[in-house]
């Protein structure tokens, strides 16, 4: 089998999930760091130069909000999901639950 | 300065200025945190490798900035089988047509055969790549406001065309097509009479047409021919073949080339007077000639493009099973 074949599938079939991971994680406030070790300690690797910038991303998609604060001695930019951001992840865990069901008939 | 600093200091660089400052004043908390953790996980002050190991998961400083750009793709995959399949249109509507008609052009005026060919080449080069370009341009702009193109979600499947019907050309087409040749026929037939003459104040002038109007006269009546009974079969039978499609880009094709044949005599009508009316005479010459000109070249490029639209649904739209 192509190993960049499955490269390529498993990176299709992790984007949707780690952007609904993100969301769901940011119902509580975190920064950069917070959040990445804290989807890790749930069992989510994801490479800071995905998360980094997927943050800015669904700022700029109004589906987060952040602002810059001092904690422990050091600016941080803290994120966490606005109105919008609340409602879209509603929706997409409906359509995950759905989705999940579904697979696990399936398989 | 340690290798965290060099790292923010090369994504910095890598960023636009807007972004800037923004994006390496949260990377560097994000990253001193990271550092901070590792510090007490080992109990002492990081060393570079440490701090190497740090860097190296986020990638390469172009690419970390990379990632921050707000446009990720050029165009996704929600627009892209438009943006391909304006592609292909531009390929027949624009760039197929405008090298046939530099083709045409550099057989008018080039100086030899190679010269040509060069200058169709070019043209169909240059072409291309400034309409790939455009499109891809636009559908990027559409991209990054998040466009959705709508036209197709109403479609109705009760009027996908019957597979039996091939092709289907519409009679009022056809007829027009007929009745407009048939016309241009008869007039070219009568042309034959030569010199036409007038009268210009009492006095007789002359038309006479330039050589080249013989040797195109039966040429012409073909290819008119040749469209009637294309037009008359697709009357009657209102769904065109591939074969048939074949014999009017043939047909066209010939027609340009007869086209570009007259075009290259450079002068078609001589308007002869006698003394008194040869300043007008001259004038109506060179106004004769010039509008002669024009109208050649507005049927040459009717004429190419007419071949590209047929070229176009020969090979592009979805046929039947009759084609």
């Amino acid at each position: 089998m192509d190993p960049a074949l499955f490269d390529s599938l498993r990176l299709e079939l992790r984007r949707g999930n780690l952007i609904l991971a993100v969301l769901a994680q940011l119902r509580a406030e975190h920064y950069g760091y917070t959040l990445r070790t804290a989807l890790s300690d749930l069992g989510l690797e994801i490479d800071e130069g995905t998360l980094y910038p997927l943050l800015r991303r669904l700022e700029t998609q109004e589906l987060l909000t952040s602002e810059w604060r001092e904690e422990g001695g050091r600016r941080k930019r803290f994120y966490k999901l606005s109105p919008d951001g609340k409602q879209i992840l509603k929706q997409l865990l409906a359509e995950w639950k759905t989705l999940n069901q579904s697979l696990t008939r399936i398989l | 300065m340690d290798l965290i600093d060099r790292y923010l200091a090369a994504v910095g660089r890598h960023l636009p200025t807007t972004l800037q400052s923004d994006v390496v004043d949260e990377l560097s908390a994000n990253l001193r945190s990271e550092a901070e953790g590792m510090a007490q996980r080992l109990g002492r002050p990081l060393e570079a490798a440490d701090q190497e190991q740090i860097l190296k998961p986020h990638g390469h400083p172009w690419l970390m900035a990379s990632r921050y750009q707000p446009q990720q793709q050029l165009v996704g995959p929600a627009l892209y089988p438009y943006y391909r399949q304006a592609l292909v249109m531009v390929l027949f509507w624009v760039v197929l047509p405008m090298t046939l008609i530099g083709g045409a052009l550099a057989a008018i005026y080039a100086q030899d055969s190679g010269q040509a060919w060069g200058r169709a080449l070019g043209a169909a080069w240059s072409g291309a790549i400034y309409s790939v370009g455009i499109v891809t341009i636009v559908f990027a702009i559409l991209d990054s406001q998040q466009v959705r193109i709508t036209a197709l979600d109403q479609w109705q499947p009760s009027k996908l065309p019957d597979p039996q019907d091939g092709r289907a050309v519409p009679r009022s087409e056809s007829l027009f097509s007929l009745i407009a040749n048939l016309t241009f026929l008869m007039i070219w037939i009568d042309l034959i009479r030569v010199p036409q003459l007038a009268t210009w104040g009492g006095d007789e002038v002359q038309f006479v047409p330039s050589a080249v109007w013989s040797a195109v006269h039966m040429p012409i009546i073909v290819t008119v021919l040749v469209t009637i009974a294309t037009s008359f079969v697709d009357l009657m039978r209102p769904w065109r073949t591939a074969l048939f499609s074949l014999l009017r880009i043939a047909n066209a094709l010939a027609f340009a080339a007869i086209v570009v044949v007259v075009l290259r005599a450079q002068h078609w009508i001589d308007v002869v007077a006698p003394g008194v009316l040869h300043d007008r005479a001259t004038r109506g010459d060179y106004w004769i000639n010039q509008s002669i000109e024009w109208g050649l070249f507005v049927v040459l490029a009717i004429t190419l493009f007419e071949a590209s639209h047929e070229m176009w649904q020969l090979l592009v739209a979805r046929r039947g099973r009759r084609v």
